[in-house]
């Protein structure tokens, strides 16, 4: 919701945050539009590259407690991802990964973050 | 890194205690969602263990996660061991990963009898 309050610093900030490049011409308004789900997906791809990435927006499930006090915040994410890089690592090692990507989200806007990290070879919802 | 008097804290909390949760709110009262799945797992095995309450004490509310390089809450700790949050407490107990984590552990385990 800041972004919508403060479209111009909260651009900047984004951009930065998200190492995106600022497009001349296309001024910041794209970026300050760009939503937190997509910031999440642009990180972990680029990070993971992986074969399968779902990010679900439950922020309307916690609408009103903690972290999203106010019903509107994209505050609260499910991110189901696999990638070969997990291949061979714990669960701990894994979530650790995503999470460090993640930092800036986690520090600012995400109050909360479900992960389920898989490699190719495991079946889902094993 | 234990020169740190919360990670002092810390570091007694999981020394003293084979079973400790870090949450937030209580065993009887958690404050989040997250923090009540993983009591109600560790409840449903019969797992008797220590809840800690970071929201009484912000100093330990930020040392954990920096203590666990885990940046949410809750944290399971079986014999001084990090196990996991949330997501991963729920998939090991559905795997039955968990019950084998407290049985290498030496942690007594009562599992209920569940309708399922």
């Amino acid at each position: 919701m800041i972004f919508k309050f403060q479209p111009i610093k909260a651009g900047l900030h984004f951009a930065r945050a998200c190492n995106v490049r600022l497009a001349p011409g296309r001024g910041i308004c794209d970026i300050s539009s760009m939503s937190v789900a997509d910031a999440i997906r642009s990180k972990l791809e680029a990070a993971f590259k992986p074969s399968a990435l779902e990010i679900v927006d439950e922020s309307h499930l916690h609408a009103g407690h903690a972290g999203n006090p106010g019903g509107e915040g994209e505050s609260h994410f499910k991110v189901t991802i696999v990638a070969d890089g997990f291949e061979g690592q714990n669960r701990v090692a894994r979530q650790r990964a995503v999470y460090e990507v993640l930092g800036d989200e986690l520090a600012g806007p995400v109050h909360a973050l479900s992960v389920t990290a898989r490699s190719p070879g495991e079946a889902p919802g094993e | 890194m234990n020169e740190h008097p919360v990670y002092q804290q810390i570091q007694q909390e999981i020394d003293d205690n084979p079973v400790v949760l870090f949450m937030k709110g209580t065993p009887m009262f958690p404050q989040c969602g997250f923090s009540a799945a993983v009591v109600q797992a560790l409840t449903l095995m019969g797992v008797k263990f220590k809840g800690v309450d970071v929201l009484t004490d912000p100093g330990v509310r930020d040392g954990i996660k920096e203590f666990s390089s885990w940046p949410t809450i809750p944290q399971l700790y079986v014999k001084g061991e990090f196990v996991g949050g949330c997501d991963i407490v729920r998939e090991m107990y559905e795997t039955g990963e968990l019950e084998k984590v407290f049985t290498d552990a030496g942690v007594e385990t009562e599992p209920m009898q569940t309708a399922q």
